[in-house]
């Protein structure tokens, strides 16, 4: 068979992950959450870097009494 | 301004000048074609740009009914990702309480509003604690008093408007929940309001129990100065200017205009960052997917060519 045997990366990827629609499903899903996760982190810290200083957390520390 | 029927009409006689004029010999532009479309954009640039020169610079006979219009101030939470200096919240609430509240409302803000935002909870709860609220009525019936919790709105000054107005020579100091999204101006507004009183000019008469103040819209407002050097003492050590002092209350009247400022100005940085790549990505594969059609060719095979088609049989 032609397409049985070829190794691209792009054939690959397809064969396992977007041939079957349950696959394909869970690769979408997976692939959503863990953007998400890394998107945000990303730009959290680069927000919370942008935003030093003038928020709440920053100055809590003056004023919480343990 | 210009009905349907007649931008028609001017379109299709643009058209018509394009079709008749590019059969002339020549370098196959048509100059009149050309020169009307000059003239149409020179006149829409031309009152677009007359009309907001007109709108920036006019002066009429009535501009005190419309007040000064304040100047921009560099408030960090103007611009379009900025966001609140907290600090500023803090000692801005502080103002409002021993300047402010002696007059103005601020019902739409509750103790516990203030939690992680400018106090501690301990501080907050302390702070709610100095005040009395009529709760009840208790089991035998009665309404009593009892210390302030953080479920607690922060208290009036004033339990109704009739008291408001008759404390204040008729006239109402406003809540001010709302005050920065209910003026026009916001907070460059306030902040010039409250550091703009100033003597009238000459042949301005201000009538007795009203001061003068420009950005007020009228020029007369009920309310005298309040903000001066000094009417505040910062337990961080804030040089405690007027001009200080006014930025800090204007900050806090911000925040509690629009506590959700600083999330929304992260999620709107993050749905922008999101939105443009997508939209970017959804170019490029509407395009990717339409070039089969959009390069394909159809050619019509002629019968003269059919020569080789084995015939049908019958």
């Amino acid at each position: 068979m032609v397409g049985f045997f070829t190794k691209s990366f792009s054939s690959v990827v397809y064969r396992n992950f977007f041939k079957k629609e349950s696959t394909y499903f869970t690769t979408i899903v997976a692939s959503g959450v863990g953007f998400s996760i890394a998107f945000d982190t990303v730009f959290d810290k680069y927000w919370n870097n942008k935003t030093a200083g003038t928020k709440w957390e920053d100055i809590k520390d003056r004023y919480v009494q343990n | 301004m210009f009905s349907r029927g007649a931008f028609n009409s001017f379109k299709q006689a643009a058209q018509g000048a394009s079709k008749r004029f590019t059969t002339q010999a020549g370098a196959g532009k048509s100059s009149t074609y050309n020169a009307l479309m000059g003239i149409s954009a020179a006149t829409a640039v031309g009152s677009g740009a007359s009309l907001y020169y007109l709108n920036k610079n006019s002066a009429h006979a009535n501009m005190e009914a419309d007040g000064l219009h304040p100047a921009d101030h560099p408030f960090p939470q103007k611009t379009l990702f900025g966001t609140f200096d907290h600090a500023s919240i803090r000692r801005g609430f502080q103002v409002f309480k021993e300047v402010c509240s002696a007059c103005h409302s601020l019902d739409l803000i509750y103790w516990r509003n203030l939690v992680d935002v400018a106090y501690t909870e301990e501080e907050a709860r302390e702070m709610a604690a100095e005040f009395q609220y009529v709760d009840g009525p208790n089991d035998i019936g009665e309404m009593f008093e009892r210390p302030g919790k953080l479920t607690d709105p922060i208290p009036r000054p004033y339990p109704n408007e009739e008291a408001a107005r008759a404390a204040n020579a008729g006239a109402l100091p406003p809540d001010l929940s709302l005050i920065t999204k209910a003026r026009h101006g916001g907070v460059d507004y306030i902040y010039s309001l409250l550091t703009g009183y100033c003597d009238p000019p000459a042949g301005v008469e201000v009538r007795e129990g009203l001061n003068y103040n420009p950005y007020f819209p009228g020029g007369a407002i009920a309310m005298a100065q309040n903000i001066f050097d000094g009417v505040v003492e910062y337990e961080d050590g804030t040089p405690n200017t007027a001009s200080q002092i006014t930025k800090d209350v204007v900050t806090f009247l911000n925040w509690a205009a629009e506590p959700e400022l600083d999330e929304r100005k992260k999620i709107g940085v993050k749905a922008l960052l999101l939105l443009s790549t997508l939209t970017l990505i959804s170019l490029w594969i509407k395009r990717n997917r339409w070039q089969s059609m959009k390069t394909r060719k159809i050619v019509f095979n002629s019968p003269k060519n059919w020569q080789n088609t084995p015939s049908r049989k019958n």
